[in-house]
């Protein structure tokens, strides 16, 4: 028994090297059975994919808090991101993202089938380029192409964002976190006409920010994200006295179209464009 | 021939040595018993005797393997331990699995037997009382079946039917040819069972030799400072501390 | 109950579990059909499933059950303290260093096993450290010591690395990872683990008559013949290569240790030695029994075996303690 399944799995070893070899050709056909387990390629896919070209997208994309397409994530079937359940599906491809279980992305490849993993989104210009991506992998370069002229038009017909001075604003999550300056939320920020407190702190990469910090900055908008149902202490620190009592106040306006690197985002930078002019210049 | 011989042997704890220059030698067919006040030493010369803490001078049987040591000497600490609820046919049977025999081997029958442990074979062994559990002991050291054993205060928990039964065991296995070194407080018990009596003070060796001329009153006030009752019976000498002398 | 009885029995338990695991999963397929397509190759996906995800979660969860089980069942023996369980001596709370690193750092993503490599890597630091610590000589109060000295270290490490943690990300998946699972690990994970895993079974194996003789303390057992000095280290190094691989590929995984030789040390009639293998057996079951359960409970949520376990043992080691405390 042991000895065939330690065939079994050396035969299998030898396709899959043979399939990893040819990764490059056999992409070269358009893949005709797509699954997506990652919240954020779920939704690039579903707005890119050709018709019946995905398969299934992972319940995450069903959640309304972290999901921008409800709705259309209902139509198609949802898989729990477990090997198993993924494999059955007999795809042609998996897209994943870099955080996804590693031991779930190694067991698809070892199954021969290939993984496409997309890093999460940190910048505006990441925005674009995994629009591009998505498009090459699903051969559907031509939809990638217009989704990013669309993107770029959205963009622009919010104007110039008025130069300096500009008002400070602060993102300010569970625990004290804020995402660094090189993060899609302070792109966001910064596209609206917004300084983000993260680069004026130094922050690159994201991290915590003390509280004091934060008050003593006084940031003209202190981003919020919406929370969670149910009580958690790390996002007690978010209706802080000290934060609602800010001159500059705070504004619940970070949602799901924070989340992933999606054309949506242009409507989060409109809204914090309206919120800009809502403060007008910096005092 | 000797089981047992220390040369020179002395343990030190920090600068003053609890045991100094310690020489002797047992031989076959000894019963001796170990006597001295508290702190005199007496385990710290059996421990080291055995190998079991680091000392200087020459001892026979430290100077053995580890793994052979099992063969030659059998070991019976003062404080009892039992840690697991074992039967006390397994317990006993430990002894024969130090020598490497199987747990139906003779040797395990015959210390059982020795110590009237019968009824209690298939019993819990630490569910047993203090007295029992020391019979216990006694029988797994007996089972190991070795020409030497060492016994820490052994009869110290048992009533005094128990006590005599049990130095009537270790003075029988002296007549078998074995050896046996036994450290006690009961002066009577010794005077009455052994062979001979060494007896310790401040770390070395202040007498040893037969009964009759180690309990002398003299050493008896200047190592214990107690003075003795005597009596001769058809059982053996009687000798009792009564009183103390001296400050 | 015989120890012959009480082995078949336990054998017969693993068995039917070991079965049972087999055919649980999502495909929408029955037993027997699942069972024919892992024997014969259908030339469809469910062999393929069979085979690579089915069986080794299965043996996985097999060969961690005895890792545990037969730790736990030789610390207590060592230590002679029901209460002692295989994470006293550090060794999987260094593990788990060594995979929080690695998922920090990325180093995770490179290859396949790098994950579970960092984390053999990290329980091999560990036991080095302990060693050192413990000194020579066999003594278990400096094992012990040492052990929790090693624990806490590894633990404030961990929660630095998650304090510093510049990205949620990453953040996330370590606490997922530290919670155990067996979710997907495949026939890598098992070659990779099986060779550290028997070599520690072996050592632990090793120690029955030691921990026999242990029965009445240290003192009488170095007298019987038993280098303790080099019992602790046999037992230590099978503690952490058994425990060290078992975590390296599962994450942590605790109350095993704890829970089975305690259960069964009564069936055994307190006997350490054999209590070893059937520790083993036990354990075994037990892993099983909650991977299965992971899958069957909540198969909606991604319910992690650590936590499942924890959920289980702790009520169980509770209700113990409160017999316990009726006898004495």
């Amino acid at each position: 028994m042991p000895c065939r399944a330690l065939l079994v799995s050396f035969r299998l070893l030898c396709a899959g090297l043979v399939t990893g070899l040819s990764l490059g050709q056999a992409i070269a056909q358009a893949p005709e059975r797509v699954v997506s387990i990652n919240l954020c390629t779920d939704q690039l896919a579903m707005l890119l994919a050709a018709p019946g070209q995905l398969v299934s997208v992972s319940n995450l994309a069903q959640d309304p808090r972290s999901s921008v397409m409800v709705e259309e994530a209902r139509a198609y079937p949802s898989n729990q991101a477990l090997a198993e359940e993924v494999f059955l599906l007999k795809p042609d491809l998996v897209l994943a993202g870099t955080f996804t279980a590693r031991a779930t992305v190694s067991m698809l490849e070892r199954l021969g089938i290939p993984v496409v993993s997309f890093p999460p989104t940190s910048s505006l210009a990441d925005v674009r380029q995994g629009m591009l991506d998505m498009g090459a992998v699903l051969h559907r370069e031509t939809a990638a192409a217009a989704m990013v002229a669309r993107f770029d038009a959205d963009l622009a017909r919010l104007g110039q964002a008025p130069a300096a001075p500009r008002p400070t604003a602060a993102t300010y999550a569970a625990n004290g976190y804020t995402p660094g300056a090189n993060s899609l939320s302070a792109d966001i920020i910064e596209a609206a006409g917004f300084e983000h407190l993260a680069r004026a702190l130094g922050l690159t990469q994201g991290g915590f920010v003390p509280l004091e910090a934060l008050i003593l900055a006084a940031p003209d908008l202190v981003v919020l994200g919406d929370t969670y149902p149910g009580n958690s202490r790390a996002e007690e620190i978010l209706s802080h006295p000290a934060l609602t009592a800010l001159p500059g106040g705070r504004q619940i306006l970070e949602d799901r179209d924070w989340v992933c690197g999606l054309p949506v985002v242009v409507n989060a930078v409109a809204r914090m464009r309206l919120a800009r002019d809502a403060i007008g210049g910096a005092p | 021939m000797t089981v047992l011989s220390l040369e020179n042997l002395t343990v030190r704890r920090g600068p003053c040595a609890v045991l100094s220059q310690v020489s002797l030698s047992v031989a076959a067919g000894e019963c001796i018993g170990l006597i001295g006040p508290n702190g005199a030493g007496k385990t710290t010369l059996m421990r080291a005797a055995l190998g079991l803490m680091p000392s200087e001078g020459r001892s026979s049987l430290a100077d053995l393997p580890v793994h052979a040591r099992a063969g030659q000497a059998a070991w019976l600490p003062q404080s009892p331990e039992i840690a697991w609820p074992v039967t006390v046919e397994h317990l006993v049977a430990l002894g024969a699995m130090a020598r490497g025999r199987p747990a139906g081997h003779p040797s395990v029958q015959h210390a059982i037997d020795r110590m009237a442990l019968g009824p209690f074979r298939s019993r819990a062994a630490n569910g047993l009382s203090g007295g029992e559990q020391a019979r216990v002991l006694i029988a797994r050291a007996l089972a190991q079946d070795t020409p030497l054993l060492l016994a820490d205060e052994p009869v110290a928990g048992l009533d005094p039917a128990q006590q005599i039964r049990t130095m009537r065991v270790f003075r029988a296995l002296a007549a078998e040819g074995r050896s046996v070194v036994v450290s006690l407080h009961d002066l009577g018990l010794a005077a009455r069972h052994c062979t001979r009596i060494i007896m310790l003070h401040q770390g070395g060796v202040a007498a040893d030799g037969p009964p009759a001329q180690v309990l002398t009153d003299a050493r008896m006030a200047e190592v214990f400072g107690v003075s003795l009752f005597r009596a001769d019976t058809a059982d053996g000498p009687v000798v009792q501390p009564m009183a103390t002398v001296g400050p | 109950m015989s120890f012959a009885r009480l082995m078949a029995g336990l054998c017969g338990l693993v068995a039917g579990l070991f079965t049972l695991s087999l055919v649980t999963g999502v495909a929408p397929v029955g037993a027997g059909e699942s069972l024919a397509a892992l024997v014969q190759d259908d030339g469809g996906p469910l062999t393929m499933v069979m085979r690579e995800i089915r069986l080794p979660r299965a043996l996985l969860a097999v060969m961690i059950g005895i890792s545990l089980g037969l730790s736990g069942a030789a610390m207590q023996g060592f230590l002679r303290n029901p209460l002692a369980e295989p994470g006293l001596i550090g060794v999987s709370s260094s593990a788990a260093l060594g995979a929080v690193l690695a998922l920090q750092t990325g180093f995770a993503a490179a290859f396949a096993l790098a994950l579970p490599l960092s984390a053999l890597i990290g329980a091999t630091a560990g036991v080095g450290l302990i060693l050192f610590l413990a000194g020579p000589g066999g003594g278990a109060f400096t094992l012990i010591l040492a052990g929790i000295a090693l624990s806490a270290l590894t633990a404030a490490l961990t929660s630095l690395v998650l304090n510093l943690s510049p990205n949620p990300f990453a953040a996330n998946e370590i606490v997922f990872w530290m919670m155990g699972s067996l979710a997907d690990r495949s026939f890598d994970h098992v070659w990779m683990a099986l060779p550290v895993m028997v070599l520690g079974w072996i050592a632990l194996a090793r120690c029955g008559r030691a921990l026999e003789a242990l029965t009445l303390g240290e003192d009488a057992a170095a007298s019987m013949g038993f280098d303790l000095a080099r019992l602790r280290l046999v037992l230590v190094g099978g503690v952490a290569g058994s425990v060290g691989a078992a975590t390296a590929v599962a994450g942590a995984i605790g109350f095993v240790g704890l829970v089975v030789p305690h259960v069964l040390r009564p069936l055994v009639g307190g006997s350490p030695s054999r209590l070893l293998p059937a520790s083993a057996l036990g354990g075994a079951a037990l892993v099983l029994a909650a991977d299965i359960a992971v899958r069957l409970v909540l198969p909606g949520r991604d319910l992690k075996l650590g936590v499942l376990m924890a959920l289980v043992g702790a009520p169980v080691f509770l209700h113990l303690i409160w017999r316990m405390r009726g006898q004495t």
